[in-house]
């Protein structure tokens, strides 16, 4: 168990091809998954103790956002995606010991460039996750 | 990747309408002092190396490397000082996106001048310029 903090660099985004994963390169920072659940309140006349009383709703993988340099090859890649319908799979790999892993489906709901006059374009992905994220951990598949 | 100052040095000798040779009248780090006995020109331009800003890091390791520089210029006359460092300016201004020793400089702004900073033990006036450069190794 790594009992250290660790630091994002090193981290990878991935996105399978159909045959391989393929690395995105030049990512500055990813924020994400931002996972929610919805909760019903159930409250009722029949609730005790002053408080409101909730069950489990349904829940939602949330976004992925992606903050990186551009890249023509990384936003033909993410453009390609963005006019898909089919849902991509994705993965975050990051450097701690278990190298931990989130894998996800998703779709390619926002890519804005930010083109500044004295500083280096950047182009900020969002992902959109279908279905769960899974948690996993091992060794990194060539990519 | 060289410090800035060695890159800018070649690029300034590559202008030849700059007229800047290295060691005679371009310096890096030390101005020389004149002196009459010397075979040095009273006109010189040293480039010093002035720190600069945080890299800009990726996760993968890739960087932005974000250097900065002060250019000096010395000469008998103000007039003169100035026109050549404006000269200077307008010259890097041209090498945006060049690349020099393996390292391409993507963005180069002058953060302010030329200025008169002051004049020396021999009364030559020395102006100054504050360059900004976003670099990264292309190797």
């Amino acid at each position: 168990m790594d009992v250290n903090a660790t630091v994002g660099v090193g981290t990878i985004f991935r996105r399978w091809s159909g045959t391989a994963w393929q690395i995105i390169s030049k990512v500055q920072s990813i924020t994400g998954p931002s996972m929610t659940r919805d909760t019903i309140d159930v409250t009722s006349l029949n609730s005790t103790g002053g408080y409101r009383e909730f069950v489990a709703g349904f829940r939602k993988g949330g976004t992925i956002v992606l903050k990186g340099f551009f890249l023509r090859d990384n936003f033909a890649l993410f453009l390609s995606d963005f006019q898909s319908n089919i849902m991509q799979y994705y993965q975050i790999v990051l450097p701690d010991v278990d190298l931990t892993s989130m894998e996800f489906t998703g779709l390619v709901t926002d890519m804005p460039l930010t083109i500044p006059l004295d500083q280096a374009i950047t182009n900020d992905v969002t992902i959109t996750i279908s279905g769960p994220v899974l948690l996993t951990s091992g060794t990194v598949q060539p990519g | 990747m060289n410090m800035v100052s060695e890159d800018i040095k070649d690029m300034l000798v590559s202008d030849s309408a700059l007229g800047l040779i290295f060691k005679t009248n371009l310096f890096i780090a030390q101005e020389p002092s004149y002196s009459a006995s010397s075979n040095l020109p009273v006109d010189v331009t040293t480039i010093f190396d002035t720190g600069g800003y945080k890299d800009e890091l990726c996760l993968d390791g890739y960087r932005l490397n974000k250097p900065s520089v002060q250019i000096r210029v010395r000469n008998i006359l103000f007039p003169v000082a100035m026109a050549l460092a404006e000269q200077i300016k307008d010259f890097l201004y041209t090498q945006q996106q060049s690349i020099w020793n393996g390292t391409l400089y993507t963005f180069i702004v002058c953060v302010n001048g030329p200025y008169l900073l002051d004049f020396d033990e021999n009364d030559n006036c020395r102006v100054v310029m504050n360059f900004d450069f976003i670099r990264t190794n292309i190797n």
